[in-house]
């Protein structure tokens, strides 16, 4: 029902392009930002162009994987769950974590997916507090604009 | 000893005497022409490394001419081997070299050197070796040892290749754990403390007192409640007070998703959003008997753009989204009881029996609406709801109790035909009877007898409608009256619409504009009083009233 999300095989490759355009878009400022400072003058701006061009898609890609990854995951878990709540996060996040630790072991990999997880839900946590803080504006009133259709037809 | 002294002396000293232990290697590896110049000193020579001590062969005791000659001819590692078995003892034997023999020393060799620039060199092989294992470690160190001094491997425990900044993480790590460790504890205690005089009012099966168990429990109850806090609906009473200007005597909650519309995905369109047959038909014609009310699981802000499009008259006189559900056991559920209205005279109709489950016994269950053109389902639903109304049931749980698990439609068709049947039956004989007796107070006695006093019925003679009792004796029953009436008001209504809608959109557009412009001034001057000096104030007053007055 969430209209502004594509169903989900296809949501994969939405947060993957998503991720991957946030990344490099980052990247281009921080990098950009990084390579002029950490260049002598007069060759600031090559500097600049340089790291950009050297490092933003790399981050973006980083990114991408990332994006892509949990995406995957995510639509994985509610496959199998066949619900729709915060845990599919936080379950969808730990697997992300582990899978991109896992070259670095065991213990690298379960390392990572904790965090990952506990970020999660963090995440997910912030965003119903605020969705409760913001519920109050959904209370309902009674107001004249209400009813100028009600008094129709009634004596 | 003395040779490996001297070795270190120059800079590739480690690397030689790491070679010294493989002479086997130091000889494939060594330039030829370096073999030849060797050659010129002594023959019997398989490695450089045995050139100080041959070079000082003169005076000390030769090693056996077979042991040369089986090198040159061989040149194998099992030859080899033998060799630096021997080089031991040979050394032991020696005085120290002569300064021509350190001359001759350097070899630059930069092939075996590590390359610096690409890092620095892995340790994992060493450490899969085994280097943790003492006994495996104090081999290795023998073996240098006797080897005079090894490659450097296993001269430092595993521990000191653990770069400072490392080991400083480590030590923040730990202290990470200790304190979230500590603090849950910790919390959990607090947590756990006693109540206090309203919290003891409130839970009255979790005592008081020093136990582990009590502890514990308290502390369970206080997280629950947290907890709860994000479950519940957002507010108490979801809907206000029943307005006795407005107020229908039912409530009908409707669903939005699959109900009155289905949305669907394509690749090629993306959402599109399918409105479901007769949907105007049954909001508008079922305002006049219920307070409608949407209730929704979709969030506030996916559906409060599309309720809007969808119902622009607002004939759903409350919508309720997400924030107005219950969560519990992992599902979300449309908790009635705070619905604010007696629930005997509330009906929810809804696609889904998981989010009606805490009173099941007031829903109407639909199959899916899966986009089908032709369906009518919801238009077929009305007679059944009209006839409520028509009735004022006191508890329409009883009605729906009695419709449970039969298609409402299809077996309110089958029972209005019975009753039809009987009616005009009766009627048929109180004909007779009138005209018999040609009696004033026939019809009263009909209406009496079929049970349907004018006090309890919705019938309300209003102008330009025939008496009820007349129109019954015409061979009307009670729900044809409604119905006809119920027609004459929704046509009044679309007349209405059709003439003043576009105005009535035009100054709710006009309204919600001011209100938004409102909203952006009390918002700019509560942002620009937060940095603002108190000069400011005035001017932001005067700007804000003539919008008022506007």
């Amino acid at each position: 029902m969430d209209h502004t999300r594509d169903p989900c095989p296809w949501v994969i490759l939405n947060d993957f392009g998503g991720a991957f355009a946030m990344g490099a878009i980052g990247g281009t400022i921080w990098h950009g930002i990084k390579g002029f400072r950490n260049s002598p003058y007069g060759e600031r701006r090559i500097g600049a162009l340089t790291a950009i061009k050297m490092r933003a898609p790399v981050l973006g890609g980083n990114f991408g994987v990332w994006g892509g990854l949990f995406s995957t995951f995510d639509c994985a878990v509610k496959g199998i769950r066949k619900k729709e709540d915060p845990y599919n996060a936080i379950i969808a996040g730990f697997f992300t974590g582990g899978a991109l630790a896992i070259r670095g072991g065991y213990k690298a990999a379960r390392n990572g997916a904790i965090g990952c997880a506990v970020l999660l839900a963090v995440i997910e946590g912030v965003g119903i507090g605020f969705q409760k803080m913001f519920a109050g504006v959904t209370k309902l009133e009674v107001s004249p604009t209400n009813h100028n259709v009600y008094s129709i037809g009634r004596s | 000893m003395m040779l490996s002294r001297a070795a270190a002396r120059s800079a590739a000293g480690v690397r030689a005497a790491a070679l010294a232990k493989s002479p086997a290697l130091a000889q494939r590896t060594l330039p030829a022409i370096w073999m030849r110049g060797m050659a010129k000193d002594s023959k019997s020579q398989p490695s450089r490394f045995r050139r100080p001590q041959t070079s000082a062969s003169s005076k000390t005791s030769q090693p056996p001419a077979s042991d040369s000659s089986n090198t040159r001819s061989s040149d194998g590692p099992t030859d080899s081997a033998t060799k630096s078995a021997t080089d031991p003892s040979l050394r032991n034997e020696q005085t120290p070299p002569p300064e021509g023999s350190e001359s001759q020393e350097p070899i630059p060799d930069l092939s075996k050197l590590p390359d610096l620039t690409q890092g620095i060199p892995s340790t994992l092989e060493y450490e899969t070796t085994g280097a943790t294992n003492r006994s495996s470690l104090a081999a290795v160190d023998e073996g240098s040892a006797a080897g005079g001094g090894g490659r450097g491997k296993g001269e430092l425990p595993a521990s000191a290749y653990v770069s400072s900044a490392e080991r400083r993480r480590q030590k923040l790590a730990n202290w990470m754990f200790a304190l979230t460790g500590l603090s849950l504890v910790g919390g959990t205690v607090y947590l756990g403390r006693d109540w206090d005089e309203e919290e003891l009012a409130k839970h009255p099966e979790v005592p008081n007192g020093w136990g582990f168990g009590l502890w514990w429990n308290r502390a369970m109850a206080r997280l629950g409640e947290t907890m709860t806090y994000y479950q519940e609906p957002a507010f108490e009473k979801l809907l206000p007070d029943p307005d006795p200007t407005f107020a229908r005597p039912y409530t009908l909650c409707i669903s939005l998703e699959d109900m009155l519309v289905h949305s669907e995905w394509t690749r090629e369109h993306g959402w599109r959003l399918a409105k479901r047959p007769g949907m105007d038909y049954f909001l508008r014609y079922l305002s006049q008997y219920y307070e409608l009310v949407l209730f929704t699981t979709v969030p506030f802000a996916t559906g409060e753009p599309l309720v809007r499009k969808l119902d622009p008259y607002r004939f759903i006189m409350w919508p309720l989204y997400r924030e107005a559900t219950k969560y519990k056991d992992g599902e979300i559920v449309k908790d009635l009881s705070y619905l604010n209205r007696d629930l005997s005279k509330v009906i929810i109709i809804d696609t889904h029996a998981q989010h009606v489950r805490a009173q099941p016994e007031n829903a109407i269950i639909l199959p899916k609406w899966t986009g089908d053109p032709k369906d009518d389902e919801l238009v077929a639903l009305i007679p059944f709801l009209e006839y409520i109304h028509t009735m004022q049931y006191g508890d329409v749980r009883k009605v729906l109790k009695s419709f449970e698990g039969k298609h409402i439609p299809t077996e309110f068709a089958r029972r209005e035909a019975i009753a039809r049947a009987e009616f005009n039956k009766q009627l048929e004989a109180q004909r007779g009877k009138a005209s018999r007796s040609s009696g004033g107070g026939g019809m009263s006695w009909l209406s009496n007898h079929l049970g349907l006093k004018p006090s309890n019925m919705s019938l309300m003679v209003t102008e330009g409608e025939e008496n009820p009792v007349e129109a019954m004796a015409k061979g009307k029953m009670l729900q044809d009256i409604a119905r006809e009436r119920g027609m004459r008001n929704y046509l009044m209504l679309e007349e209405e619409i059709r003439k003043n809608g576009a105005t009535w959109l035009k100054e709710e557009a006009e309204l919600q504009e001011k209100a938004q412009k409102e909203a952006m001034k009390s918002m700019q001057s509560s942002f620009t009083s937060w940095f603002a000096k108190p000069t400011e104030e005035p001017k932001n007053d005067a700007s804000t009233t003539p919008m008022k007055e506007a």
